[in-house]
């Protein structure tokens, strides 16, 4: 390093490896310049003062609220599983209107900033449409999403209180924690219904404001906390809220018609074409359209497999005896 | 520190994710997402102090980082290629816009690059810092939209010159120059000019 004995402030001002250094003096690799500072007593200063100023180059952050990423990347996810890359907005105000336009979305982003920093902030897990995903709380809990789907939950709240909020549907294998011989809590919260489990696996379907719960083992108090009702689940119970009824409805169900969608597979029986529509639109996003009014209210039986679109397409135009066509968005069933 | 300049360590962990999505692992290209998605928006918005519209752009670049997945052929870091993606996809961008000022494509004159400084902190209380703090807001006023993005990349975001030239469609050479004159600025302000240093020299490689 014997060229760095005639450096001046603005040698080092544009040396690589000393500006690496002062951006980041931990990194292994940047060491040689803590080694050569020692040994050169007579060039502190000139680096000192390059050291000042490189560190007074710290640049004032925009403020951006954390739920800007996670919608942005939602907005990315959905995209890319349509597989229609749209183009970016094309803005064809007149000027008037693109002031008018920022002075309002400056106001709003200035609500949801001050509304957002107030708020802990949550981790996400998420997945698009037509795909699934495993992943594990830091309690190592189990999470299986569905498509559509996500799991939120405050991350440095997590250790003492065991809460999550779902969309979607979610299939849980909750780790079992004792603390001081009682067991830790953990609730789910699905869009006005909460469910509280204590080590136990299920799962929870919340799709048009409507939450459905299926319990495969173990003990949950699934409860409407707006409506005042609750009721215990035993193992293969499967419940609901009635919201005309004001109640919560326990049937006794088979947990595979429930949990065949973790093999990328649905289980269908004597389900309602209707019904096996809305399933299938809550995974693929696609709007599924049923022609005949009368066919809508037949049922079905059978097995869908996911994992290819088109196979499936076919598949379901055998079972339903009809032709099905796709157009963009849009699934027609005739 | 809230700057997060590259390090050995990250650039291969980087590498790394790249291959991964190459092969088309969708958590990898989370992962890659959430650890620059911060840095790129505050690159953005230098551009273009409007977040829809850096969210439009953000949003493209990542769109077709996936789509093109299989056809990435990356020469510099993973981070100095996202924000060369970010950038062209911003230029672009204000290209639209400006069409109706007869403005020729590549044209990159006209963009602006907003630089301040965070806002001064408790831990300011040292003279002489304040000095320096005061004197290079003052030179920011003065230096040119490219100069001050070279600042930015090099001595904020950590990117050596030779990946900014190539951001930038710059020479290396050229980048060196112009950053040798954004800092002759710097320091004859900084230094009460005893020296007035000659920076034509070539550049140390």
């Amino acid at each position: 390093m014997d060229k760095y004995k005639q450096y001046e402030v603005n040698d080092f001002l544009r040396d690589e490896s000393f500006i690496n250094w002062v951006l980041n003096p931990g990194a292994p690799a940047n060491q040689s310049w803590t080694v050569w500072m020692k040994a050169n007593p007579d060039k502190r200063e000139a680096a000192q003062k390059a050291i000042d100023m490189i560190r007074s180059l710290d640049f004032k952050k925009e403020t951006v609220a954390e739920e800007f990423y996670v919608n942005l990347k939602q907005r990315i996810d959905r995209t890319i599983a349509t597989a229609q890359p749209a183009p970016a907005k094309i803005r064809s105000f007149t000027g008037r209107w693109i002031k008018a336009a920022a002075v309002v979305a400056g106001l709003l982003t200035g609500a949801a900033v001050l509304y957002y920093v107030r708020k802990p902030s949550y981790t996400y897990i998420s997945t698009p449409y037509a795909a699934i995903k495993t992943a594990w709380l830091p309690d190592s809990t189990e999470v299986v999403l569905n498509a559509n789907s996500s799991v939120r939950y405050s991350k440095s709240r997590f250790g003492g209180i065991r809460e999550v909020l779902i969309t979607g549907e979610v299939f849980f294998k909750v780790r079992h924690i004792e603390n001081d011989g009682k067991a830790l809590p953990f609730k789910v919260h699905a869009e006005n219904a909460e469910i509280e489990v204590l080590g136990t696996e299920f799962n929870v379907k919340s799709i048009n404001h409507f939450t459905t719960v299926m319990l495969r083992e173990g003990k949950v108090r699934f409860s409407i906390p707006g409506a005042h009702s609750e009721t215990i689940m035993q193992p293969n119970d499967y419940c609901y809220y009635d919201a005309a009824q004001g109640k919560i409805i326990t049937r006794v169900a088979k947990p595979g018609l429930f949990t065949a969608w973790m093999d990328h597979k649905y289980r269908f029986e004597n389900t309602t074409v209707k019904e096996v529509c809305e399933t299938l639109q809550a995974y693929y996003g696609y709007d599924f359209i049923v022609r005949n009014d009368s066919l809508g209210k037949q049922t079905f039986s059978g097995t869908l497999e996911l994992k290819n679109e088109q196979v499936m397409l076919s598949v379901l135009g055998e079972l339903f005896k009809t032709k099905i066509t796709k157009e963009g968005n849009q699934i027609i069933i005739e | 520190m809230t700057r997060t300049p590259l390090d050995s360590n990250s650039t291969h962990e980087d590498a790394s994710l790249i291959v991964q999505i190459r092969s088309g692992d969708y958590d990898a290209f989370t992962l890659l997402y959430n650890k620059y998605i911060r840095q790129l928006t505050q690159y953005g918005l230098k551009f273009i102090p409007d977040l829809p519209a850096v969210e439009d752009c953000l949003h493209d670049v990542f769109v077709w980082l996936w789509a093109n997945r299989q056809k990435l052929n990356i020469h510099s870091s993973v981070k100095s290629y996202l924000f060369k993606s970010l950038r062209t996809t911003l230029l672009h961008w204000l290209h639209r816009q400006d069409r109706l000022q007869t403005l020729t494509p590549g044209d990159e004159q006209s963009y602006r690059f907003e630089l301040q400084l965070t806002p001064e902190t408790l831990f300011l209380h040292n003279e002489q810092h304040r000095q320096i703090r005061q004197q290079i807001e003052s030179v920011l006023l003065t230096l040119t939209a490219k100069q001050k993005e070279v600042i930015y990349l090099r001595y904020y975001e950590g990117l050596n010159f030779e990946d900014i030239a190539r951001n930038m469609n710059l020479s290396v050479k050229a980048c060196y120059k112009l950053m040798g004159r954004a800092i002759a600025v710097l320091r004859d302000n900084m230094v009460c000019s005893i020296l007035f240093v000659i920076y034509c020299c070539q550049p140390v490689l």
